[in-house]
């Protein structure tokens, strides 16, 4: 299924705390705010589901609680949906009728929005608009409407590998525009204009 | 996101656009995640999707909500769903309309009109204060009472815009017309008359007023994509 990335559980040493924190957790915890914001919506609520979770799994990792052979992000992603499923019981419980106290994961994905800066999407958006037709459509064929490569390949009548080619062409040039401006942090002589 | 992916997940792709699109199953869902905690270049390839998802969304037409009727009606539904077809009928937009919609108003920036402070620096910068506010109508009336002898540039290019955003795209190209052709709101004019076309139904003319754009101004990417859209609207 998933490789997951070669990073094991500290040792139970009195340097395996700091360790885990200087190495794993950051990454860890940029992954936690990502899975938080979709599953809450919130990016608030999220943040403090993050600190919840690093908390529990660093008070877990210096007592040295997670058990062998599991690794250490699966571990800190069992505390982040015990966590998260507290969140929504506690909304549920105040009268949110929004939520479902069941749902881990929110079925829209406009929650993730919270992760960009408003300045960031418009910059993507003005890169967008320069690219030809076809390849905006193939993006949001991707992203919007998260069809599968299989599904757009038969439907737009190429093999699927040309497709991906395609995808990481397109999604190549957003990168190297993003990587331009954020290099130069030049202020957009014009606001990004609807359309 | 790194320039050399070793992960295959990430070289993949499809899991990352389905995830961010919302359309990935529940249970791969929760595999994907997992391995998301410990895999920079996923979380690198996700913000990359959702950055380009928030982006697509912003740049498309505005989607039209369905409406949703129960399984049940009471007889009390008929008149209603009658009235609301009705409605419909006489207020329908076509697509080229809903292309010449202006969903939100360009940014002010505070400094374009402020001037001596005379009335009709007094009634720019109130009608710029009330377009701050998304009272749109209030700041035509207000921008209209400037003399046009004192209308700036940037002020004659508000009030086109204004106008437009009041529902009146008839008059709106007449003042985004006063617009000088060598003043710094030009291309964002023609732009903007174009919109006031396609509210007008008038592809052709909305085209031309795109075509005038100049290639290398800030709004020729915004320009070109309007016009993909309307010619794939017409074809």
């Amino acid at each position: 299924m998933f490789a997951m990335a070669s990073m094991s559980k500290p040792s139970a040493d009195g340097s395996a705390p700091d360790v885990a924190m200087n190495g794993l957790f950051p990454t860890i915890a940029r992954g936690l705010e990502i899975v938080a914001v979709r599953a809450l919506g919130n990016a608030d609520e999220a943040r403090d589901a993050v600190q919840e979770t690093l908390a529990r799994a660093l008070a877990a990792v210096r007592s040295d609680r997670i058990p062998p052979g599991v690794a250490l992000e699966g571990y800190v992603y069992g505390i982040a949906r015990h966590v998260i499923a507290d969140v929504h019981r506690r909304r549920a419980r105040d009268g949110d009728p929004t939520m479902d106290p069941g749902a881990l994961h929110a079925p829209d994905p406009s929650p993730l929005d919270a992760l960009i800066q408003h300045e960031e999407r418009d910059m993507v958006a003005r890169v967008l608009a320069t690219l030809p037709v076809a390849d905006r459509e193939l993006l949001e064929r991707c992203f919007v409407r998260g069809e599968r490569v299989a599904a757009i390949a038969a439907r737009m009548g190429e093999p699927a590998d040309r497709i991906r080619k395609r995808k990481s062409r397109a999604l190549e040039r957003v990168r190297e525009v993003l990587s331009r401006s954020a290099g130069s942090h030049e202020t957009p002589q014009v606001p990004i204009i609807p359309i | 996101m790194s320039e050399t992916v070793t992960c295959a997940v990430a070289a993949d792709g499809e899991r990352v656009h389905r995830y961010v699109a919302g359309t990935l199953e529940l249970e791969n869902v929760t595999q994907f995640e997992a391995h998301l905690l410990g895999c920079a270049e996923c979380q690198a390839a996700v913000r990359e999707g959702v950055a380009v998802a928030a982006a697509l969304r912003r740049i498309s037409a505005p989607a039209v909500n369905p409406v949703r009727v129960g399984r049940r009606r009471g007889w009390w539904a008929v008149p209603l769903v009658a009235a609301a077809a009705l409605w419909f009928i006489m207020n329908r937009e076509g697509p080229l309309a809903r292309l010449g919609r202006v969903a939100e108003a360009p940014v002010f920036a505070g400094v374009a009109v402020r001037g001596d402070a005379d009335s009709a620096s007094r009634l720019a910068d109130s009608g710029m204060a009330a377009y701050g506010d998304g009272r749109y109508r209030d700041a035509t009336r207000l921008l209209a009472a400037v003399p046009a002898e004192q209308r700036t540039p940037g002020l004659r290019f508000y009030l086109g815009v204004v106008t437009l955003l009041s529902g009146s795209a008839q008059t709106s190209l007449a003042r985004l017309a006063e617009v000088p052709a060598e003043s710094p709101y030009a291309a964002e004019a023609q732009f903007y008359m174009a919109k006031a076309w396609l509210r007008l139904g008038d592809a052709d003319s909305a085209l031309a007023r795109l075509a005038a754009v100049p290639p290398g101004s800030a709004i020729a990417a915004h320009a070109q994509a309007l016009a993909d859209s309307v010619r794939k609207v017409l074809r």
